[in-house]
C-alpha cells in the first residue's frame, strides 16, 4: 500500500462526530504525509534509518534552498505538531472542538502531495530537488 | 513546557520572551508579520520545549484568528506558508512548528 491511502482513513474519521475521530484523523494525516514523504525519499536514493526516520525526512525537507521541498516541509512540521497533541495531550484544546482542522490536515495534506506528485513527474524539478537535499547534506 | 499567551499588540514583556530565544533569531519577525497575514488575529499562543521530536527544541507557535475569508479560501496554515516562504528559507522555519486555527465568531 502507500502512505497517501492512511488519507482516505483520515477522511472518513473527519465524517464521525467524537473527538477521538478528529484526533485520530489528524494523526492519519500526517502519517499519510510522512510516509509518502520517506518513501519519495528512498526513491531518490537517499537513506532513512528506521529509527529518528521523521527528523531526517523533515530535515530533508526543510534544511535545502528549495522552495518545493520546503513548502512541504512547512505542512508536514505543522502536521507533527498537530498530531503530538491529539495523540498525547488529552486537555481540552481548541484544535479539537469540532472536525475543522482534521478537514484542514487533510486539505493540507492533499496540497503537499501534489506539490510531491508535481516534483517526481517533472524531471528537472526533481533533479533539483535532489541536487538540492546533495548539498544541504553533503 | 512553558506557555505564553501573546496578545497581538506585543507588549514589552513579551519582548522579554523573544529575547529569551535567543537562537531564535527570526522568532520577533513572525510573530511581528502574523497580523499581516490574519488580520483577524485574535491571539498567538507559545510553547517552548514542546519536544515535538525527540531532543528537539522546537517552539510552538499557535495562531487563532476570526475567519475573514470564503469557504473555499486556504486554510490558515496555507496562508501562513505562503506568506512565511517568501521572506525566510527552510532552514530558518525548521525549528518552528506552527499551528493556525479559526474561532468561531
Amino acid at each position: 500500500m502507500r502512505g497517501r491511502e492512511f488519507l482516505a482513513t483520515a477522511d472518513r474519521l473527519s465524517r464521525l462526530q467524537d473527538e477521538s475521530d478528529w484526533r485520530s484523523g489528524i494523526s492519519r494525516a500526517y502519517y499519510a504525509l510522512y510516509l509518502e514523504c520517506r518513501e519519495s525519499l528512498r526513491r531518490w536514493g537517499f537513506v532513512i534509518a528506521p529509527r529518528s526516520s521523521h527528523i531526517d525526512v523533515s530535515r530533508r525537507f526543510s534544511w535545502p534552498k528549495n522552495s518545493d521541498l520546503n513548502q512541504i516541509h512547512l505542512t508536514f512540521q505543522s502536521l507533527s505538531g498537530l498530531r503530538n497533541q491529539a495523540d498525547y495531550d488529552l486537555s481540552p484544546i481548541l484544535f479539537f472542538r469540532n472536525s475543522v482542522a482534521t478537514i484542514n490536515a487533510i486539505r493540507e495534506t492533499r496540497f503537499a502531495l501534489s506539490v510531491l506528485d508535481a516534483i517526481e513527474a517533472d524531471p528537472a524539478r526533481l533533479a533539483q530537488a535532489i541536487a538540492d537535499i546533495r548539498a544541504a547534506f553533503p | 513546557m512553558i506557555a505564553i499567551e501573546i496578545p497581538v499588540t506585543i507588549p514589552q514583556d513579551v519582548n522579554d520572551f523573544v529575547a529569551s530565544l535567543g537562537q531564535h533569531e527570526i522568532f520577533a519577525a513572525i510573530l511581528e508579520g502574523l497580523p499581516e497575514v490574519f488580520p483577524k488575529l485574535l491571539r498567538i499562543e507559545c510553547e517552548l520545549d514542546y519536544g515535538v521530536e525527540e531532543d528537539s527544541d522546537t517552539t510552538v507557535v499557535c495562531l487563532v484568528s476570526l475567519p475573514d475569508e470564503g469557504p473555499s479560501d486556504p486554510t490558515p496554515l496555507m496562508r501562513w506558508s505562503k506568506w512565511a516562504l517568501q521572506r525566510f528559507s527552510g532552514r530558518e522555519l525548521y525549528s518552528f512548528v506552527v499551528l493556525a486555527a479559526y474561532e468561531a465568531q
